[in-house]
């Protein structure tokens, strides 16, 4: 029989039981959506993170000291990089690719005003590598300089949240705020910009590096350095060139681990990906299971029509279906049914997952973009209709063995 | 060479407390063209038998003979073909697609026949032209009489110009007029068309409207022989 008319004969006789076979795809319908909202979701949560961690820029190294990265209190007060190693890093012949170095302190220190004490994200570095970096700008007063910075100068810059917490509705720029055992004054406010790469920028405290160094914590060693190249594509090559010169300046052996790490975008955001992806695989799983029940429905369904059409396979017979021809007519009815479901699922799939995009991206997670996910929008259909195919095989079985004779007797 | 051969042929329906022999050892042949109708009361076994020669069921002793060649030397696929292309069934029954068309049921041994679908469409005009529903073509088959429904069934049992058309009490189901009807068709196929027609029934009447009929009581032939006054269905219908 051309596969036209099994087409045909396929669509008519679901059609006869119209709202029997809407009920019957439900199952994979629920699949399949399920599949579809998990996947998209975790690509927009993918891309959301990828989005702040990329904020730093390809073209940023991050170095930080500590090399076991299995032991987290190592990691806190690893203290191995300096500022000698800077130096060397900068020499051209050493990293020919670097432009542009950004050290950091970080202070556990609370900061105090007028007695109050309050907690917040004390660091020192070059407040004005960060605004380029994460691209936010001054919204009163104004940055330090590379000239506070080589003089040492007791001054910081402050987020609007905290200057909020701090002074109300008054003017920071001017005032003295104390961390440690020192006053510093305010010299300028961030602008309100929310929070960019992960940074809170509300709540961020900024003094120079050097002056944090001298006033805090009495030591050279820094935190975190972020390394820039000239160009994105030079990144891995400036890694190897840096992790050479500090294994050299560390004086580490043949063999021995290196006591620093040093992070390209790319590897974080590895990572990043893998953790979503098993995270994503492992839900999809879970979704699966609806899909058998969906198919273990239509296999019952297909069983029932095979039941009630025994009198029309058997005139098919006598008028000269193979067995073969039969088997095809009721696998092509179960598939097309699956299919129908698979590609339902996907649609109510993607409007669902359009849904929570726009409120996640209104409400908590500011950035949200929708994503449909072409790949599990084709692995949904796919899938379902191999689910047809797989449980409508025993039916369809059943139905090409069906004797004329005892078909054709049957009421 | 017999187009129908049968030897000594049983038929044993196995039940799972009795064993019920409904053919006890049947022997003869149809030639080419011939009309017979087989004829019997009712359970003597004359419907087993059309089944075992239309190839819908098989015999369980003896030899059956089809063209010269046994059935058990034919595959399933093989049988499908023959079903398809040699034998044209009615049944008393209709056996209808009620949700389709004229056309469409008329057509459906065409899909299965392997045959060009750019010839269908004249061939199932051609049929119905035959029996007389051309201005029906486009009906779904519920909306039809018995006797226009039983024309049908001819019409498809003809479509793939089978060399047998078997007929399964194709009165049984429609009144006396009607039926006349239907006997005129089957008539006119035989005397006109050159179809072979085994006809099965119970009622006399009817029987004799073939050439020759093979009486089977219990199993086993009574009686073979032909048809004096062969009754004009055509003649009786003008009545």
């Amino acid at each position: 029989m051309p596969f036209k008319h099994v087409l045909i004969t396929a669509f008519r006789s679901l059609r006869t039981h119209m709202s029997r076979s809407a009920l019957t795809i439900l199952g994979i319908v629920i699949g399949v959506a399920a599949i579809i909202i998990v996947m998209s979701l975790g690509q927009g949560a993918q891309n959301l993170i990828l989005d702040q961690v990329s904020g730093l820029g390809p073209e940023t190294i991050v170095l930080n000291p500590g090399g076991d990265t299995t032991d987290i209190t190592s990691l806190l007060f690893a203290q191995s990089i300096t500022q000698d190693d800077l130096d060397a890093l900068e020499r051209k012949q050493n990293v020919p690719n670097l432009v542009r170095t950004a050290p950091f302190v970080t202070i556990p220190d609370p900061i105090e005003y007028r007695g109050e004490v309050f907690r917040t994200t004390v660091m020192g570095g070059s407040v004005e590598h960060m605004a380029t970096m994460l691209d936010f700008e001054v919204g009163d007063g104004q940055f330090y300089t590379q000239d506070d910075i080589d003089s040492r100068a007791r001054v910081v810059v402050i987020g609007s949240d905290i200057k909020t917490d701090i002074f109300g509705n008054g003017r920071a720029v001017g005032e003295q705020i104390q961390i440690g055992e020192r006053k510093f004054k305010v010299v300028g406010v961030i602008e309100d910009a929310g929070s960019i790469a992960g940074f809170n920028l509300g709540k961020i405290v900024m003094l120079p590096h050097t002056s944090a160094q001298t006033y805090i914590t009495g030591n050279d060693f820094y935190n975190e350095v972020h390394l820039v190249a000239d160009d994105a594509a030079n990144v891995k090559k400036m890694a190897y060139d840096i992790t050479l010169t500090l294994r050299d300046t560390h004086d580490i052996g043949f063999g021995e681990d290196d006591d620093f790490q040093v992070n390209t975008q790319e590897t974080v955001i590895e990572q990043i990906e893998t953790i979503v992806n098993i995270f994503t695989a492992f839900l999809i799983a879970v979704v699966s299971i609806s899909l058998v029940v969906g198919g273990i429905g239509i296999m019952n369904i297909m069983l029932v029509s095979v039941s009630e059409r025994t009198k029309e396979i058997g005139l098919r017979k006598a008028l000269g279906a193979r067995s073969k021809d039969i088997l095809t007519q009721f696998l092509t009815e179960a598939i097309i049914l699956t299919s129908i479901g698979g590609i339902i699922g996907t649609i109510i799939g993607a409007l669902i997952s359009l849904g929570v995009s726009v409120v996640l991206a209104q409400t908590v997670a500011e950035g949200w973009a929708f994503s449909f996910p072409v790949a599990g929008a084709l692995l949904g259909v796919g899938v379902s209709a191999t689910v047809g195919l797989i449980f409508g095989i025993y039916p369809a079985n059943q139905a090409s063995k069906k004797s004329p004779i005892e078909a054709l007797r049957y009421e | 060479m017999s187009l129908f051969a049968v030897e000594n042929l049983e038929k044993t329906y196995f039940g799972e407390i009795t064993n019920t022999k409904v053919l006890k050892g049947l022997d003869f042949t149809i030639e080419a063209g011939e009309f017979v109708s087989i004829m019997g009361p009712s359970g003597s076994g004359k419907s087993t038998l059309l089944h075992i020669l239309g190839f819908l069921a098989d015999h369980t002793a003896g030899e059956y003979r089809f063209k010269d060649r046994r059935y058990e030397d034919h595959t399933d696929d093989e049988i499908a073909r023959i079903r398809n292309a040699d034998m044209g069934f009615v049944f008393q029954s209709f056996n209808l697609l009620p949700r389709q068309t004229v056309f469409e049921n008329v057509q459906l041994p065409l899909m299965y026949s392997g045959r060009p679908e750019s010839e269908w469409k004249e061939r199932v005009e051609e049929v119905v032209e035959i029996v007389g529903l051309s201005h029906r073509l486009d009906y779904e088959t519920y909306k039809l009489s018995g006797g226009e429904k039983q024309r049908v069934a001819i019409a498809r049992a003809l479509v793939n110009g089978p060399s047998v058309i078997f007929a399964d009490e194709p009165t049984g189901n429609l009144d006396s007029k009607t039926g006349q009807a239907v006997m005129q068709t089957l008539q006119r196929l035989h005397d006109e068309l050159g179809h072979t027609v085994i006809l099965i029934t119970h009622e006399t009447f009817t029987a004799e409207h073939a050439d020759r009929m093979i009486y089977i009581v219990d199993g086993l032939v009574e009686k073979d022989e032909p048809i004096k006054n062969r009754r004009n269905a055509k003649a009786e219908f003008s009545k």
